[in-house]
């Protein structure tokens, strides 16, 4: 289980200060859910939590600073999907699935009997067994979502960190990458902290939502409280209407013309 | 989260991708008959029963004799054994360095002259040849001039990139290559056209050959080939890691700057050693690699031993051609791999189903 502390955490890529002295504490095993407008400084939240962007303030797992961590005992700790991950052409599922026990290994060494059966299970939990030796170009959008998922799993760290993984999934695929985020989180002990658009599904399944607008952390609370009308117009700048309470909620967008 | 300790579905057989026996054994196969056509062709024409029994009368205890001439015994051990040696040296090392380079900037175009080591070598070898005339019969200021010249250029092309941009960046570094590749080439034009007189010496010297004299030049490439394929065959793995992009190799575990530039350092020092003994031969370095991501696998732990080996036993196969079409003259080795590898690699490209 690992606890995650952000205090004043900023971030400047060139002259811009795209976040700007975020503080919350992610307690272990919570499932957080970042929501905000587009260029609100979700990503680079992520991005700097996993360690791949310089940043002020402080960032701690388990006490631990971000930046004084090495790449390998990081990865031991978090695992990052990415909104849109480089899928290396010609490549099986099952290889770049085990990529994800690189920082298991020896510096030079390649992967014991232990690796290849904690690949192979985490590829039975995601349902990619049949997929397994398929090259990941040839499969579909959701299966490479899934593919990517279980490489994060394949991991073995405790912190998941997801960028908008469920961009490019139609419903039925949203649905089931979120479950699957939820069930993941039942059996182990994972801390997940997500960013998403879509703040009907953050509010389902998240437990708490952390809204960012301009780099700042403007509201955080359980779904219920956060998810507001009044929130959505100030931030989004859309017109919507919340119907439902608690992990039911709806955001419902208002025709305006 | 532990995956193992959970009360999973049945788990999947996971195969180790580290098993590529098969296509290894088939290399080294290939590698050897390579080598055999390589020893049994020639001017002189020594039988090849001969060629065989003289090989194996020095493996102990066969007690195998062989009637090999005194004349003959030199042709094939200070002639023909020190060609195919540096043959494999050099078509080893410039398809491993090629294969290499394409992992570490994720780009199929590379090839190991792109951060400047053959305009580097060449302006090295330009001056050597124009400046040194006199001086040049102590024989090894040519090769020393050509090698300094090559890592002087990807020193500049590296360190041009990582100040420009950054070295985390690519793009940056290849950008940087070509700069200092126009740069370096515009002074070697000029030096060129000042000395006229020296021109045919500088272009020989530039299309590439395997001509020695004797094992000397094998012996003077051996160490940095020898450093630089173990750094980079250590390098397979983490180099598939690094095929999923900079960042996410990084959230992998895997130092990317660090590997980057290893894996440049090594590679040049090995492209640089051969291209001092052996000038300019392309192809090699961008051709094999894909031959093998096509034929056989995209996994580095497959492209790299396989580029290794292949590239090695492809370029004795080319200088074979390339001392016998025209003997007792010899064409340009360069000329020779795009030649009949074009073709063969048309054919790859065409029946291969690896990218559809």
């Amino acid at each position: 289980m690992t606890k995650l502390c952000l205090g004043s955490l900023s971030v400047e890529l060139g002259s811009a200060r795209v976040l700007d002295g975020v503080s919350t504490e992610i307690a272990p095993g919570e499932w957080v859910a970042l929501i905000g407008p587009n260029g609100a400084g979700k990503s680079t939240l992520l991005r700097a939590t996993a360690g791949l962007l310089r940043y002020g303030g402080s960032a701690t797992l388990d006490g631990d600073e971000v930046s004084s961590l090495s790449r390998r005992e990081m990865a031991r700790r978090l695992a990052f999907v990415p909104q849109s991950p480089l899928l290396p052409p010609g490549m099986r599922v099952d290889e770049y699935v085990l990529l994800g026990r690189t920082a298991h290994l020896g510096p030079f060494g390649g992967e014991s009997p232990r690796d290849l059966e904690i690949a192979g299970r985490a590829l039975a939990r995601l349902d990619l067994g049949p997929l397994a030796h398929r090259r990941l170009q040839t499969l579909s959008g959701g299966e490479q979502q899934r593919a990517v998922l279980c490489r994060a799993l394949a991991q073995e760290a405790p912190l998941l960190l997801l960028d908008e993984p469920t961009t490019s999934l139609d419903i039925g695929r949203q649905q089931q990458a979120l479950e699957l985020v939820a069930t993941l989180r039942e059996h182990g002990a994972l801390t997940v902290l997500c960013a998403m658009h879509d703040i009907t599904l953050a509010a389902q399944y998240a437990d708490r939502l952390i809204v960012l607008s301009h780099g700042r952390l403007v509201a955080e609370g359980p779904p219920g409280k956060i998810a507001s009308a009044e929130l959505i117009a100030e931030h989004y700048g859309a017109t919507v209407r919340v119907v439902g309470e608690g992990d039911t909620l709806a955001v419902i967008p208002v025709r305006r013309i | 989260m532990s995956v193992a300790a959970q009360p999973a579905a049945e788990a999947v057989h996971v195969p180790s991708p580290s098993r590529a026996l098969w296509p290894i054994v088939g290399a080294i196969v290939f590698v050897g008959a390579a080598v055999l056509v390589g020893l049994f062709v020639g001017p002189a024409g020594i039988a090849p029963g001969a060629i065989v029994r003289e090989l194996l009368s020095h493996i102990p205890l066969l007690g195998v004799h062989s009637h090999l001439s005194a004349t003959d015994s030199a042709i094939l051990w200070q002639l023909r054994a020190p060609r195919v040696a540096l043959g494999l040296l050099v078509g080893g090392m410039l398809a491993l360095a090629g294969g290499s380079y394409q992992g570490v900037f994720r780009n199929p175009l590379v090839d190991p002259y792109l951060l400047g080591v053959a305009a580097g070598a060449g302006l090295g070898a330009t001056i050597a040849i124009a400046y040194a005339q006199g001086a040049a019969d102590s024989w090894d200021l040519l090769p020393i001039a050509a090698f300094a010249g090559a890592l002087v250029a990807v020193a500049l092309a590296y360190g041009l990139g990582a100040s420009a941009m950054g070295a985390g960046n690519p793009a940056a570094l290849v950008l940087a290559g070509l700069t200092i590749v126009a740069f370096l080439t515009s002074i070697q034009t000029f030096i060129q056209q000042q000395h006229a007189q020296s021109l045919q010496e500088i272009y020989s010297w530039i299309l590439g050959s395997l001509d020695t004299a004797g094992w000397h030049e094998v012996m003077l490439a051996l160490p940095y080939v020898a450093i630089a394929s173990v750094v980079i065959l250590l390098h397979r793995r983490v180099l598939d890691v690094l095929a999923v992009g900079d960042d996410e190799a990084a959230t992998l575990g895997v130092n990317v700057r660090r590997v980057r530039l290893t894996i440049v350092i090594s590679a040049t020092i090995g492209t640089a050693a051969v291209v001092a003994v052996s000038g300019l031969i392309g192809f090699v370095g961008i051709i094999v690699p894909h031959f093998v991501r096509l034929a056989i696998g995209t996994s580095y732990r497959i492209v790299l031993p396989l580029s290794l080996l292949l590239g090695g036993g492809f370029l004795v196969l080319c200088d074979v051609i390339a001392r016998t079409v025209v003997s007792p003259a010899e064409l340009p080795i360069g000329v020779v791999t795009a030649f009949f590898g074009a073709p063969f690699f048309a054919v790859v490209l065409r029946s291969s189903r690896t990218f559809r």
